[in-house]
């Protein structure tokens, strides 16, 4: 028995200063060099099949064709803690620019809120690139008249919206125009996905709902030609570089939030309420988010940023991709992708708490 | 012609994935996605649903053979099709499950065409009251399956539903009873649970028997022609187990996982023989059986007609059908009315290829029943290693296992009732989700809408029933009294003192549960309060029955202990010290190198082979799982603490 170990120590121990001496050298070599043969990791947090998922899939063949070297690029389902088992991993991964992971909004706002397990350096991490969501629309029955007639039927009988949850971005955003435009709002919380949403509308279960601009399209959709159609009462819309909410393409002719408050209260939406708000629209602009763990050598972060950028708006990816999400896909690069993360990151106290207080309702 | 070829290599992947844990239909059409979009239209619908029709086939065949789903749909197949094959029938059982299987795809392909046009109307009258009634039905069923005692079958239902309130509440985002255990933040992952339920078992029992191969196939075609003829003369349950699992796949969200339990529940409670259920009853396989093919075409409805996935496999399938230009909705009945057509074509001649392509294999795979168990269990418990850790890599959801598995080994012992416990875990997020709203949007109003008064009236005469038919099989025969059990018997002194125990600990549990539960608002306590409380009390009230069986003697438990097999503990033990061998193994050394040593320690220490022999049989299967499973399927097994290439 004893010799069998020994015999046992005398393999696996070169095997392992061989494995530990390989990724010590690592981050000297050109990018061609260092990728080329390897597999590159994208984790989703989520199970396969979701929309996150379903989008690095489709990225993938495009992005091993970019990158220097060509190594195999494949997708590692995570899901659990919210995103932290995924993030966890990367960090703990060697920084070889070998693992990355894509987030979503809800990640970035778990992290700002320190919720339980999201206790990651996401600040230091390097963004590799962006998707931007088409803006968050609010959707009512057709029956419903103008927005004034909603909001002053909401004095006694109240807005009934249905979504899967309370934390999730689109419900924040909901309850905080409602708060803003003076709607009184009904929330139900429960709903499986938008599909379901959508059928709850139909039956007349519930009279609107907040989705992301995809999840309307393929939702809503099909069901729109055959029941007669939606009212878009207000978009959420989307931070402009100059720090303006804009009109979201995608909804060119839906008033944003802040242009229906200045509608019905005949002011501007400034001071502390528009910062909440735009906090707010902000945390729900990286719809997916690439970055990989923050040791990572900068000549590789450059590599993976262009390789990302590249891929992302290859015609033939983005022609796919724009079915997959019903929608148009806006693609940020790495570096502005970084400033994003950055004003996400260090989003003011205001939004945290808000966020924490309407989880605790 | 390429289009049948894309239906001939959906069908081989089908086939592999589904016969592989943790692979299960959906993760192999997700992994297909990049070059699925490849296709034209039609080559990609052909390989999808050849892909899920034969997926869905081939993971019932290892729950008969083995106790282990392919993936959650299938383990109501292992209730009867485990105890089949332990009894040499697996070629029966395996036969009876094809026909089932191919009849339930055809009917709910059909289905497609049939319930299209008139979806609208029917699922606009389902809302969330009605969803919410149906899972009561469902739960009502949890009598039906449960068998030998209401009040036990009550409380490991009860057990399912608390499971299932662990980890995130959707609606909240609030984190209930996690403990700060990342890897349960999204609830207690259902493959690792069910394999461990099932297969565990079924592993120490093999381990028992060692060498003692199951007994040799006997009938026509080892067993699979008089299957085959069975399930063709039960064509009534199939048609019936097949609209229901059509019915539910119909309403998003319940899906597959509870669907087979429904189907089984019917075929148990329509059977004449109920008592035999559990023990290798032939309805019981091909009830759920039929049901897994059906659900696939009754999830495809939602997803047509609205674009609305029923599930986790049409969830996927919606990604691909809009990647490739198709939208789904009232366009696949008129502009795009081909393409459905097509689609159904495509179901129902790829379940047609799949028979014929399993049909000749069945005997041979029957055959595996017939190896001695020590030459198998190696590689069975590389299968429970991988059906662990497929998903997620997680060492935490092999703790699951285990912890699932010797607790149904002890359910096993004394006679808790595995399914109910699945049924219970599945049907909880629904039941709460749906009640909630209903509550909130409703009050109380939604109690008299007529569909929730005709699915509760359904539920009381499933209780009443199933009530009377207890208490007459009681009265009739001596089959029967095991069946309901009589309460005067006194259980074996070790399992009366193992049921007390966990009862006592579950009803503390209960208790804690309210506990913790009063900090959370009410959308987040309600239901684990009304599940706690429903837990604690039949805890209790199974306390008080267990107290009045007690043993009268002292020193019975010890003398019960004495009476134990030493062989059986030894073995018992030495399997159960394997499968924790293998979990560190794989925690320390990494996926392929720890299998690599456990098979050949394995072979070597239980003597099943000589060195030589054993070192090759090692090489092959210790590279040829890694190559397969990391470089084929890409799944990302742990690679070990010592970092050695997984």
């Amino acid at each position: 028995m004893r010799k069998l170990r020994n015999l046992a120590v005398a393999i696996v121990a070169p095997a392992l200063v061989a494995c530990g001496s390989s990724s010590d050298t690592s981050g000297t070599e050109e990018p061609a060099e260092h990728f080329k043969g390897e597999k590159v990791t994208i984790i989703v947090p989520f199970g396969a099949g979701g929309g996150a998922d379903v989008a690095a899939r489709l990225l993938a063949p495009f992005l091993s064709e970019e990158l220097p070297g060509k190594p195999t690029v494949i997708i590692e389902n995570k899901e659990g803690g919210g995103g932290a088992l995924a993030m966890n991993d990367v960090v703990q991964a060697p920084a070889d620019a070998l693992t990355m992971v894509v987030i979503t909004p809800g990640t970035q706002a778990r992290w700002l809120t320190g919720e339980e397990g999201h206790d990651y350096p996401l600040p230091d991490f390097h963004a590799l690139a962006g998707v931007l969501g088409s803006g968050i629309t609010f959707t009512t029955k057709s029956t419903a008249d103008s927005l004034e007639d909603l909001i002053a039927r909401s004095q006694t009988e109240p807005w009934v919206t249905g979504n899967s949850n309370r934390d999730s971005g689109p419900s924040l955003i909901e309850k905080n125009a409602a708060e803003l435009l003076g709607l009184k709002l009904k929330q139900t919380f429960g709903y499986g996905g938008y599909g379901e949403v959508a059928l709850a509308m139909l039956r007349g279960e519930i009279e609107g709902s907040s989705m992301s601009a995809g999840a309307f399209t393929s939702s809503f959709g099909p069901i729109k030609k055959k029941i007669g159609g939606y009212t878009n009462l207000f978009q959420q819309g989307v931070v402009g570089e100059d720090g303006n909410i804009d009109r979201s393409e995608f909804f060119k002719d839906v008033p944003t939030i802040a242009e229906a408050y200045e509608e019905v209260n005949g002011k501007p939406l400034e001071g502390e309420e528009l910062e909440l708000h735009r906090g707010l629209i902000l945390l729900n602009t990286l719809q997916q988010l690439y970055i990989v763990a923050p040791k990572t050598p900068d000549t590789y972060v450059t590599a993976l940023r262009e390789a990302f950028s590249k891929a992302l708006n290859n015609p033939e990816f983005l022609a796919k991709a724009t079915d997959a999400y019903g929608g148009s896909i806006d693609v940020l690069d790495g570096a502005v992708a970084q400033d994003q993360l950055k004003e996400v990151t260090s989003m003011p106290d205001q939004v945290k708490q808000y966020i924490i207080d309407s989880a605790e309702e | 012609m390429s289009v049948l070829m894309w239906l001939l290599i959906g069908g081989v992947y089908g086939a592999i994935i589904g016969l592989l844990p943790a692979l299960g239909s959906t993760v192999g059409i997700a992994l297909a996605l990049p070059f699925v979009v490849q296709l034209d239209t039609y080559q990609a619908l052909a390989f999808l649903m050849s892909t899920i029709a034969v997926g869905s086939l081939a993971s019932d065949y290892t729950s008969i053979l083995f106790g282990i789903p392919g993936d959650g749909t299938s383990a109501a197949l292992i209730v009867d099709g485990l105890p089949l094959t332990k009894s040499g029938q697996a070629g029966r059982a395996l036969g009876a499950d094809t026909v089932a299987s191919f009849l339930g795809a055809i009917i709910g392909a059909l289905s497609i065409a049939a319930f299209l046009p008139v979806l609208g109307t029917f699922i606009l009258t389902f809302g969330s009251p009605e969803i919410f009634a149906l899972t009561v039905v469902g739960a009502c069923l949890i009598g039906v399956i449960s068998g030998n005692s209401v009040a036990k079958g009550a409380l490991v239902a009860a057990l399912g539903f608390a499971i299932a309130m662990i980890g995130m509440d959707g609606k909240t985002g609030i984190l209930r009873f996690t403990f700060g255990e990342l890897s349960i933040f999204d609830g207690i992952p259902l493959v690792p649970a069910t394999v461990g339920l099932f297969a565990i078992p079924e592993l120490i029992d093999l381990a028992v028997q060692r060498i003692i191969g199951r007994p040799a196939a006997t009938g026509r075609f080892g067993g699979v022609l008089d299957g085959s003829i069975e399930a063709l003369k039960r064509w009534g349950l199939i048609v019936r187990c097949s609209l229901i699992a059509i019915f539910v796949g119909l309403i998003p969200g319940l899906g597959g996982g509870v669907s087979q339990w429904m189907a089984y529940a019917h075929a148990q409670q329509s059977s004449k023989h109920p008592e035999m259920f559990g023990k290798g009853a032939i309805d019981g396989v091909i009830g759920p059986g039929a049901a897994n093919n059906a659900k696939d075409g009754g999830q495809m409805i939602p997803l047509l007609a609205f674009g609305i996935p029923g599930g986790s496999i049409s969830a996927v399938l919606l990604g691909i059908l809009l990647v490739l230009g198709l939208n789904p909705g009232p366009d696949m009945l008129e502009a795009n009315a081909d393409i459905t057509l097509f689609l159904i074509f495509a179901m129902v001649l790829a379940n047609i290829l799949g028979v014929i392509a399993s049909y000749p294999l069945l005997k041979r795979l029957a055959s595996l029943a017939h190896v001695k168990p020590i030459v198998i269990i190696p590689f069975i418990t590389v299968m429970l290693v991988i059906a662990a850790l497929g998903e997620r890599g997680l060492m935490a959801d092999a703790m699951v296992m285990m912890a699932f598995g010797i607790f149904g080994w002890f359910m096993d012992r004394v006679g808790w009732s595995r399914p109910a416990l699945l049924l219970g875990f599945v049907l909880a997020d629904r039941t709460e989700n749906s009640l909630w709203i209903s509550y909130t949007l409703m009050g109380f109003s939604w109690l008299l809408r007529p569909g929730v008064l005709i699915l509760f009236g359904l539920a009381t005469i499933l209780v009443v029933t199933i009530r009377v038919r207890n208490a007459r099989l009681k009265r009739r025969h001596s089959i029967a009294a095991e069946y309901t059990e009589d309460p005067s018997a006194k259980p074996r002194p070790t399992y009366w003192l193992a049921e007390t125990t966990v009862c006592s600990v579950l009803a503390c549990w209960g208790i804690a549960m309210l506990v913790m539960a009063r900090e959370w608002p009410k959308e987040a306590s309600l239901f684990p309060d009304i599940v706690a409380t429903g837990l604690t009390g039949l805890c209790l009230l199974r306390i008080v029955q267990l107290t009045r069986q007690r043993p009268r003697r002292r020193g019975a438990v010890r003398e019960d202990l004495l009476l134990l097999d030493p062989l059986k503990v030894k073995y018992t033990s030495r399997m159960i010290l394997w499968l924790i061998a293998v979990f560190i193994g794989v925690y320390v050394l990494g996926f392929a190198v720890a299998i690599t040593v456990f098979v050949f320690a394995y072979f070597m220490v239980e003597r099943v082979l000589k060195i030589v022999p054993a070192l090759v049989v090692t090489a092959i299967c210790g590279f040829g799982f890694s190559y397969l499973f990391s470089t084929v399927f890409e799944l990302h097994l742990p690679s070990g603490l010592l970092g050695l290439y997984a």
